[in-house]
């Protein structure tokens, strides 16, 4: 298992477009992704999933951990902890 | 809409004026006055007929004895003879105690004399209501007696049929402004008096199939227009999913199942996206596709049909369901609102395994009549206008925004029809009338033939007016007059009414922030802005800011939870708190200003500081542009709506502030009478045609036109011919509407002469209520 711990940035935070641009890198790895608010141990969002993933409603300012386990583990996470702290090219 | 019915008794219930009439006329030769030299004294109360009796013979003398005689006579009548009743007095009381509808007796005649003639007649025990000559001042053809019974009666006076058989009590049934009808007794009713009363018949029997009308259902007219045909009611699709396991050999065909759904849906959603290509209104259907194939739903799916051995329906509902309550939970109105989305797919799927077919309003197999319980922006944003005869729907009112909606596309549309989705069956015929405020259901072969006519009529005068659409709008004279258009979505279709107008009045820019999950952003909205001004070739563009709040709402930004939104944070103080979103907006028309020419109206304007405040905003983003290299026109007009009451009272003082100003008359009207003009509960108390409203608007204008500065109308009353003399009158300069009302004014205008407007706007401020304003432009409007 790899993770990292994440900032959103940009304005309308993980929501709409940007968050469909997550699902679609996720869909990628073999690995099975997860994404959870930090305290949050209840409502764990599958990476791959847009609907689980808006539901977590992370806003800007919010953070983030990405979890992911399997072959390219480490590979999914630094990919989409990169689109994140890029602000989906809303910054 | 007659909600009560008013019966006159002499000659009208009972046939006693033909008695009465006979003993005048012996008593008269008896007194060796000749009886035809007497003034018509039908319908007129004691104290009148005995001034009458005094101007004609100087003194009372001959009254009393008259009188005398006249006692007498009845009292030896009554104890031997019956009066008899007038044909078909009995249906007719007897239909509307079946309908519920109230009625009274009003009668001239005092009340001992009238209640000894009903009971001797046999019909006192079929009234309770009664208003008797000695209970007002003055008799027929004064009013007075009929407004009394409608105050009894608790009905608008224009809501009451009066049935009369003598002209001076018909005169009086039109001027409580009711809907008077002569039921012919002894006196033939003049030609010009035909002409003004609702009908001329010759027995009540007659009014039974026209009151007896149990197939038509009143509501509100919004968008004038006539329409027969087949009604399509268009409702949500409501699933019935029971929980039902299934044997674990059935696993495999339901899994399959479920795959079988998916692609069904997906297909359906293709299909629609592929429809909506050049429009961003295809994005909702693609997150649609997401949504329908999303892991995690789609694992959660599979497990409950593969470990709990649900089936697929009840898999579907249950698993769909859980995510649509976790997003509604969700704090932000952003991400709370994709449960529709959520929803929209779930019934979709479900829809489809019930064998349900798609029913939304954007591929209508053939013309049809809409009937909805309301229509959402998403509703209409997808409608196939080419093939909406007309709508009619439950809720909503003229400024609703299924109203405004129809009235852009030119649909006749009939709302506020209480309980019409449980009368009215898919397929159905109906009639629907908005110019009468009705839809009739099942028409009869008779209805039919005159809604027929009637729509025949109503679009030849379209036609007569659309010869209008092409010409300049000019007043009698031939003084060009301003005619601007009302816009909002900045369609192509709706930047083709540009050319039949002097320009843009009011641009509606909400409408680009509408129906979309982010904020536009600064170039998407100057490619729009642009565009417009392009197209205007020169001609003014008014471009309203942001406008949000009140009732209307964005999916792309969170607005504050108010109690009275309405008198909350709206339009330009939202702009305010989000300095951003109005900045981004500033930047954007100031950009596109170098295409055409701009004038940048403030909405929700109260105060100079407001104005001041605005002034800089826009000053300071012209600047920041020029120093970035950004090219900005050296002349962009900044003007105010009027719609505060407050700043319509500082007009003087505003005119100097601003370069123009646009009165958005419905805002003013529910601000100045305050009555929310989208609930449907103090409707009443909203009145356009109050006259405080012209009143405020006579003021503005004269103060905008001592400061030589542009001032129009925006609003409903802009667009609404009854009232255009008036503005015209009051000085207001230029008019600005949707597309469908540009050729009514342009022909009212081309009737319009100016001085005579002023006396028409004059006598309009003189009127103490809007129902004698509208009783007084329609009068007007006549001639």
């Amino acid at each position: 298992m790899y993770s990292k711990e994440v900032v959103i940035r940009n304005q309308s935070g993980l929501h709409a477009r940007p968050a469909s641009t997550f699902v679609e890198e996720a869909t990628k790895y073999s690995s099975r992704i997860k994404v959870k608010r930090p305290d949050d141990e209840e409502e764990i969002a599958n990476g791959k999933s847009i609907v689980t993933i808006l539901s977590l409603s992370l806003a800007q300012g919010d953070h983030a951990v990405i979890m992911a386990n399997g072959a390219d583990e480490q590979e999914a996470v630094e990919a989409l902890a990169a689109l994140i702290d890029g602000g989906f090219g809303e910054l | 809409m007659i909600k009560a019915v008013i019966f006159d008794m002499d000659g009208l219930l009972l046939d006693s004026e033909r008695i009465s009439m006979n003993f005048r006329a012996e008593t008269h030769s008896g007194l060796g006055v000749e009886f035809t030299e007497m003034p018509d004294l039908v319908g007129k109360n004691a104290t009148d007929v005995k001034a009458i009796y005094r101007k004609v013979f100087g003194s009372d003398e001959i009254y009393e004895e008259v009188q005398r005689r006249k006692k007498l006579f009845w009292s030896t009548y009554l104890e031997q003879h019956k009066i008899p009743v007038k044909e078909g007095v009995h249906e007719l009381v007897h239909l509307l105690q079946q309908m519920h509808i109230p009625y009274a007796v009003a009668t001239s005649t005092s009340e001992t004399s009238a209640k000894a003639f009903l009971a001797n007649a046999g019909i006192l025990d079929q009234f309770d209501t009664f208003v008797f000559g000695d209970m007002v001042e003055h008799s027929k053809p004064n009013p007075d007696i009929f407004l009394k019974a409608a105050e009894m009666l608790h009905t608008a006076p224009e809501d009451c049929l009066v049935l009369e058989d003598s002209p001076n009590g018909a005169r009086a049934g039109l001027a409580a402004n009711m809907q008077t009808v002569i039921v012919v007794d002894l006196i033939d009713p003049d030609p010009e008096l035909r002409g003004q009363v609702a009908a001329c018949v010759n027995s009540l029997k007659e009014l039974i199939p026209l009151i007896d009308n149990k197939n038509i259902r009143e509501g509100d007219g919004v968008s004038l227009g006539i329409a027969i045909g087949e009604a399509l009611v268009y409702a949500p699709y409501v699933p019935h999913v029971e929980e039902r396991t299934i044997a674990a050999e059935e696993v495999e065909t339901e899994i399959a199942r479920y795959e079988a759904l998916q692609a069904s849906a997906k297909q359906e959603l293709t299909g629609i996206c592929g429809r909506f290509k050049d429009d961003d209104k295809g994005d909702i259907f693609k997150a649609h596709i997401d949504i329908l194939f999303d892991a995690a739903i789609d694992e959660e799916i599979r497990d409950a049909i593969e470990l709990d051995h649900q089936c697929a329906d009840w898999a579907i509902f249950s698993v769909f369901e859980k995510y649509v309550r976790i997003m509604k939970k969700k704090e932000k109105a952003l991400f709370r609102e994709r449960a529709n989305d959520i929803h929209d797919v779930e019934l979709r799927l479900l829809r489809i395994s019930q064998g349900v077919s798609e029913s939304n309003l954007s591929m209508l197999e053939k013309p049809q009549i809409i009937v909805a319980k309301d229509l959402l922006p998403s509703d209409t944003a997808l409608m196939d206008r080419k093939n909406v005869l007309a709508l009619v729907t439950e809720e909503g009112g003229t400024t609703s925004h299924s109203a405004i909606i129809a009235r852009s596309y030119g649909i006749p549309a009939l709302l506020g029809v209480k309980g019409i989705m449980s009368e009215v069956q898919t397929g159905q015929q109906v009639i629907v009338d908005a110019v009468k405020g009705q839809i009739i259901l099942n028409p009869a072969p008779e209805q039919l033939e005159t809604a027929q006519q009637e729509k025949e009529r109503f679009d030849r005068e379209k036609e007569d007016e659309a010869r209008f659409l092409n010409r300049q709008g000019v007043l009698k004279d031939g003084t060009p007059f301003s005619v601007c258009l009302n816009i909002a979505s900045a369609s192509s279709q709706e930047l083709e009414g540009l050319q039949y107008t002097d320009g843009v009045g009011l641009f509606r820019t909400e409408f680009i922030y509408m129906g979309r999950s982010a904020l536009p952003t600064e170039e998407m909205q100057f490619e729009i802005y642009k565009t417009v001004l392009e197209k205007a070739e020169g001609k003014p563009i008014i471009l309203r800011t942001l406008d949000i709040g009140g009732d209307k709402t964005l999916e792309c930004m969170e607005l504050p939870k108010e109690e009275n939104p309405f008198l909350g944070t709206r339009a330009l103080r939202l702009c305010f708190d989000r300095e951003d979103v109005f900045i981004t907006q500033l930047r954007a028309a100031l950009r596109a200003s170098v295409y055409g020419s701009l004038w940048i109206m403030l909405p929700m304007v109260g105060s100079l500081e407001d104005i001041r405040k605005a002034k800089k905003l826009i000053a300071d983003t012209k600047a920041a542009l020029l120093a970035e290299g950004c090219p900005v026109s050296d002349d962009v007009k900044v003007g105010i709506m009027i719609e505060i009451p407050s700043i319509a009272m500082m007009a003087d003082v505003v005119a100097e502030e601003v370069d123009f100003a646009s009165i958005g008359t419905n805002d003013l009207t529910q601000y100045l009478l305050a009555a929310d003009r989208v609930n449907p509960e103090v409707s009443a108390y909203y009145q356009p045609y109050h006259p405080a409203v012209f009143r405020l608007i006579g003021y503005a204008a004269k103060c905008f036109n001592k400061a030589n500065k542009p001032i129009s109308v925006c609003g409903e009353l802009g667009g609404d011919p009854l009232v255009t003399s008036t503005l015209v009158g009051l000085g207001v300069n230029k008019l600005s509407m949707g597309c469908s009302s540009v050729a009514k004014v342009k022909k009212i205008l081309s009737m319009t002469d100016l001085e005579e407007a002023k006396l028409l706007a004059q006598q309009v401020q003189k009127l103490g209520t809007a129902q004698e304003v509208k009783a007084f432009l329609t009068q007007q409007a006549d001639k």
